[in-house]
């Protein structure tokens, strides 16, 4: 999985690619959680290059979506596909994340 | 005469991987190859790559002693108007169907996901199956589907 990020408005994008995994959660979530605790309290995950996240995954969202919940600051999810969003709903997590549509409407929630 | 086939479809395909980390991508390489040729729907295929994901996590993080190898079965089936997905392992006796439901009601702070991995087995598929025969688990999973 790769990952690039970039900056809109004072927000932070995380654009991964590729199946956030087993194998791949971990530094998903590292790379997440290093953001938010070098000061980054506007950030917006692009999930529109990933094909599918596994519970390894969520757990990652979880822990960084805590992580930002605890700095007072706002974690938001954009770009996922249908079949995402179905995963979010049978694990119960979208009234713990916030999720937009597009990146701009991503970077709008953040503030 | 032998005649030429043409739009041959793979109707089975089966793969044995060691029970470690960097064999995932064989079985998901071998997914993505049978569900282009027989032209499953996104949807199913997404399904059955996180159904995978859980399914073989489980058993090369918890089944096994320390160090202890293992050859696990991995096939792939289409029948009609359903795929079914049967993974053969020799670790510890793992039924999923007696893992309890995540919790669904925590707030954030308190939120878990132990269990969730099965959670999703068993929304996504259709059926799921599970025998202890000898020292082998084995998982059958089914997902319906319509082209």
């Amino acid at each position: 999985m790769e990952m690039t990020e970039s900056e809109q408005d004072g927000a932070i994008i995380v654009e991964p690619r590729g199946r956030i995994d087993t194998n791949s959660a971990k530094p998903f979530g590292e790379r997440v959680t290093a953001l938010i605790g070098g000061g980054a309290h506007r950030v917006v995950i692009d999930l529109r290059q990933i094909p599918y996240i596994s519970s390894a995954g969520f757990r990652s969202l979880l822990i960084s979506a805590k992580m930002m919940d605890e700095a007072k600051g706002k974690l938001v999810l954009c770009g996922m596909s249908a079949e995402i969003r179905r995963l979010f709903e049978i694990g119960a997590f979208t009234d713990l994340f916030t999720i937009c549509g597009t990146r701009d409407e991503g970077v709008a929630k953040t503030k | 005469m032998r005649r030429a086939s043409w739009g041959f479809t793979v109707r089975q395909i089966e793969a044995r991987i060691l029970n470690r980390w960097e064999d995932m991508p064989i079985v998901t390489s071998m997914l993505g190859r049978f569900a282009g040729e027989n032209g499953l729907p996104q949807s199913v295929l997404h399904d059955l790559n996180v159904v995978l994901d859980e399914v073989l996590n489980n058993i090369i993080a918890y089944g096994y002693e320390d160090g202890a190898q293992d050859e696990i079965k991995v096939r792939l089936e289409r029948r009609d108007g359903e795929i079914v997905l049967l993974i053969e392992d020799q670790g510890r006796p793992f039924d999923p169907r007696q893992v309890s439901a995540p919790d669904l009601i925590a707030p954030l702070h308190a939120r878990k996901v132990g269990g969730l991995g099965v959670h999703f087995m068993r929304s996504l598929m259709d059926d799921l199956t599970y025998t202890r025969a000898g020292d082998t688990n084995r998982l059958c999973l089914t997902k319906k589907f319509t082209t």
